[in-house]
């Protein structure tokens, strides 16, 4: 069985501040925002406006791995973050077009793709990605692989989200509180 | 050698009232990072989108970095020296003394000096009394008009956010958006709920907070009053009031009980234009809900005409429910820490006709001309202030104007004559308090290029108008010390700050009025208030038409239909940084104004999301580009309070009267809540 560790999203505890997209650009010295909140405006009978934070999912079966035709892209055995190599980018984009979730950035400065590294160097001295490390609401979390046999329970879509069986993206989605039904009907 | 050194401090940015901590590491190579401090009593490392950003302030080449002047309005900006620059303003203000008018000399500084509590609370205002200039702080439009009402009740809240929302079991976000405003206090409200209490947001809008909240309730914009009285009549009604408690320390409760009886629930209902269950509702978790405090943190409700009336309309329930002097229970407001406010030099202030710190005084100054000089230090009025269209006209008759400031702005780039390059909080050492406890904002960085801290250039041109002793002090630390000498502040040191990254806790009660003494001419809460009669205000909270509202204003809002709700977003604090168009990240995130318009008003105008249309009314217009959402109520616009095009917009209306400013000092916010727009699509 593959190794991986997944970001977990609790729709109920963001309140969309992008603490998390700008911990990302601050740990990482980027320009480009590898992860991002996108804003679902109250529909569907509920009452309020809902956020999403995501960057890269590490998917199980990774697109961009596979549309990568110099091995730039390759996906690590022991946790399974997907990682780019820039040495190797030759910056055909091909891994852009491939990413279901428009999770690749383009990199100006160095002509190549960007994307969220699970801030593996943070993981492996024991600190969590800066995004998951900085949320107020505690609406982002990382389980590892060490935790990662309890992931079922968890479900594998939210509004807005689409999990591809064919990538397997490694995000779940929990909720503390309930959001999706309407507010206290009063 | 490892030789990496941490230094700690706080977040520049003026989130009120608790700052997140910083930990700055400097590496061997001069590289620096800065992330959350662990340490931190409040904000415990995590840092929101604006926090985490802050490193693009300081290491940004957009920075001013040496003073520059420019003979006419028009004109370039050359490079001068601070002496010559400091020459000139000296000579400006000795020439409007020896004339006889030092009030013609004002200076306005607001939240980038605020950033340094000690500039705002002392060294400022004490440079303003040596040299007996005017002073206006910015802080008149953010609470002033709330800081009214809590005067007129004599209760000012200050109870402490984390220990209120640990101990609260009902939580009501009254037109406050903290999620917004102040990102760290969303743990705290979270746990509300984890602790299994009530999370109520009273709030027009579908806001961050609402989306965090078990209840939100969408009164009609401005009529607060009547929700609030409407609560208090069905608690008094119902006899679920803390009649004990009313009875022991409030004042003219029975004026009030038949006050409140014309605020009947069916009529609010109506006005409020929210179901009357919603309304017993709130009032059965008044009535039942124990300790219930209500988070009233940010100045909100004082940006309506009828803004006192409001805040006291909301007060009142908290006497009234019993939820006052215990913990968990109360008002959460500011910072409550005074420092050594005997170095402020008030008594050596000289005599003069100062226009007041009110909007209505500042306003009537600019416009009769008492005010020819204008020193703006760590402000940007041109982007901030109501009515920029009107001030514009009044920053042209000034004769000078010198804008203090980290990058160009609005006000320098407009009326700025002369500009001065100010240092980032990582360079100067200074203070915050939050409203329990003071951190040390510890020095990293010596200064860039030619920037220069506010005292350190104050103390230059006090020397030139004859003051030698505005810096007595060998030091800044010497100085920091000597404003720690206060009963709250205890008296500790700067060293022993530097050695507690967490903070040290102030001398200041746990829950405020325990003692059941207030702040009023009775010492009890003052549900009728003889003083605000005094000063022409109704002496009972009651609901008062708002100057420019759709059905207040009926025939205005034929000509410009939409109402105008101020808001705020995470990315932005007020226009800090040029609006935050300097730093990258920021801008990314909201590079243009957004107004939120429901989707029925846009489909009437025929409007696509995402395109860009001109707001305006009779003040002026701005461009903009249009979010459709059903978070604004039809008929409502809401935009981010960072933009110029804002204010291009709001009214100069100050319906504060002066004399209550005279009486209190504070008191005279802009009604930027209470305009009407309409929008037309570009061609």
């Amino acid at each position: 069985m593959i190794k991986q560790h997944f970001f977990i999203f609790d729709p109920s505890q963001c309140f969309g501040c992008f603490g998390c997209v700008s911990a990302c650009v601050n740990v990482n010295k980027t320009k480009e925002h590898w992860r991002r909140v996108f804003k679902l405006p109250p529909c569907n009978g509920m009452s309020d406006t809902l956020y999403l934070s995501m960057s890269c999912n590490h998917c199980e079966e990774p697109a961009c791995v596979k549309a990568c035709p110099t091995n730039a892209m390759t996906k690590r055995k022991k946790d399974g973050i997907v990682l780019h190599t820039c040495e190797r980018c030759i910056g055909c984009k091909y891994c852009q077009m491939a990413c279901p979730y428009g999770a690749i950035e383009w990199d100006e400065a160095n002509k190549t793709v960007a994307k969220c590294t699970m801030c593996h160097e943070r993981l492996d001295r024991g600190e969590e990605p800066a995004c998951v490390s900085t949320c107020f609401g505690g609406a982002l979390a990382l389980k590892t692989v060490d935790s990662v046999e309890k992931i079922d329970v968890l479900s594998k879509e939210m509004i807005g989200f689409t999990h591809y069986n064919e990538a397997k993206p490694s995000i779940r989605f929990t909720q503390k509180f309930n959001v999706f039904d309407q507010k206290e009907h009063l | 050698m490892n030789q990496n050194r941490t230094f700690y401090t706080t977040c520049p940015y003026n989130c009120w009232p608790i700052n997140c901590g910083l930990q700055v590491t400097v590496f061997d190579d001069n590289t620096i990072e800065i992330t959350g401090n662990p340490h931190h009593d409040f904000s415990r490392g995590r840092l929101c989108v604006k926090g985490q950003s802050c490193l693009e302030i300081v290491d940004n080449r957009k920075r001013l970095t040496t003073p520059l002047k420019r003979a006419s309005r028009n004109g370039q900006f050359q490079r001068i020296s601070w002496d010559n620059a400091l020459d000139e303003i000296a000579e400006k203000i000795v020439s409007n003394n020896r004339n006889g008018h030092r009030e013609a000399t004002a200076l306005y500084h607001s939240h980038g000096n605020i950033v340094q509590r000690v500039n705002w609370r002392i060294l400022t205002p004490r440079f303003a009394n040596l040299a007996g200039i005017t002073l206006w702080d910015g802080n008149f439009p953010c609470w002033y008009d709330v800081g009214v009402a809590q005067q007129l009740t004599g209760y000012w809240g200050l109870h402490d956010p984390a220990l209120t929302c640990e101990n609260t079991s009902a939580l009501i976000n009254w037109a406050q958006d903290p999620c917004a405003s102040q990102a760290n206090m969303v743990p705290y409200i979270l746990k509300v709920r984890e602790n299994n209490g009530i999370v109520v947001t009273i709030d027009p809008r579908v806001t961050q907070t609402a989306a965090l909240s078990d209840i939100h309730i969408r009164p009609r914009l401005g009529t607060d009053v009547w929700l609030a009285n409407a609560i208090a009549h069905i608690l008094i009604q119902n006899d679920t009031y803390d009649a004990d408690y009313v009875n022991e320390h409030c004042h003219g409760f029975e004026s009030y009980k038949e006050h409140i009886v014309n605020y009947s629930p069916v009529e609010a209902s109506r006005i409020c234009e929210i179901p009357i269950n919603e309304i017993e509702r709130l009032a059965e978790i008044f009535a039942e809900s124990k300790p219930l405090s209500i988070n009233l943190t940010r100045g909100a409700l004082g940006k309506h005409s009828n803004g006192i009336q409001m805040v006291r309309s909301i007060l009142c329930l908290i006497p009234l429910s019993g939820n006052l002097g215990i913990k968990g229970g109360g008002a959460i407001w500011g910072e409550a820490i005074d420092w050594n406010m005997d170095l402020c030099c008030e008594e050596r202030r000289p005599d003069a006709p100062y226009p007041l710190n009110n909007f209505a005084a500042i306003d009537d100054a600019l416009g009769q001309g008492h005010v020819n000089t204008l020193l703006v230090v760590g402000g940007n009025p041109l982007s901030q202030w109501p009515n920029l269209s009107r001030l514009r006209r009044q920053c042209d008759n000034l004769d000078l104007v010198v804008v203090y400031d980290l990058f160009m702005n609005h006000t320098a780039r407009e009326a700025g004559d002369i500009i001065l390059p100010a240092t980032s909080w990582l360079e100067e050492l200074g203070l915050r308090t939050s409203s329990r406890n003071m951190y040390l904002m510890d020095k990293v960085l010596e200064p860039l290029a030619q920037c220069r801290e506010a005292s350190s250039w104050m103390n230059d041109l006090s020397k030139r108008l004859g003051i030698e002793d505005y810096f007595p002090w060998n030091s800044k630390e010497e100085c920091l010390n000597a404003c720690l000498l206060s009963k709250a502040c205890r008296g500790v040191t700067v060293e022993e700050l530097r050695n507690h990254p967490e903070g040290i806790e102030a001398d200041v009660p746990q829950a405020p009025y325990a003692e059941n003494v207030f702040d009023s001419p009775t010492k009890k809460f003052e549900l009728y208030s003889k003083e605000a009669l005094e000063l022409s205000l109704s002496p009972l909270p009651t609901h008062e038409p708002s100057i420019e509202g759709i059905t207040d204003t009926p025939e205005l809002a034929q000509r410009y239909p939409l109402q105008l709700i101020s808001s705020r977003r995470n990315t932005h604090f007020h226009s800090f940084h040029n609006s935050h168009n300097v730093i990258d990240t920021l801008h990314r995130l909201e590079p243009e104004p957004i107004l939120c318009m429901h989707p029925k008003d846009a489909f009437d105008r025929g409007l696509d999301d995402g395109c860009r249309v001109v707001l305006f009314n009779k003040r002026g217009s701005g461009r903009v580009k249009v979010e459709i959402t059903t978070e604004v109520p039809p008929k409502h616009v809401s935009m981010n309070d960072c933009w110029p095009e804002l204010n291009e917009v709001t009214a100069s209306y100050t319906p504060c009267p002066i004399k209550i400013t005279e009486k209190f000092g504070v008191g005279g916010q802009p009604a930027y809540q209470n305009v009407l727009v309409e929008v037309r699509g570009e061609k």
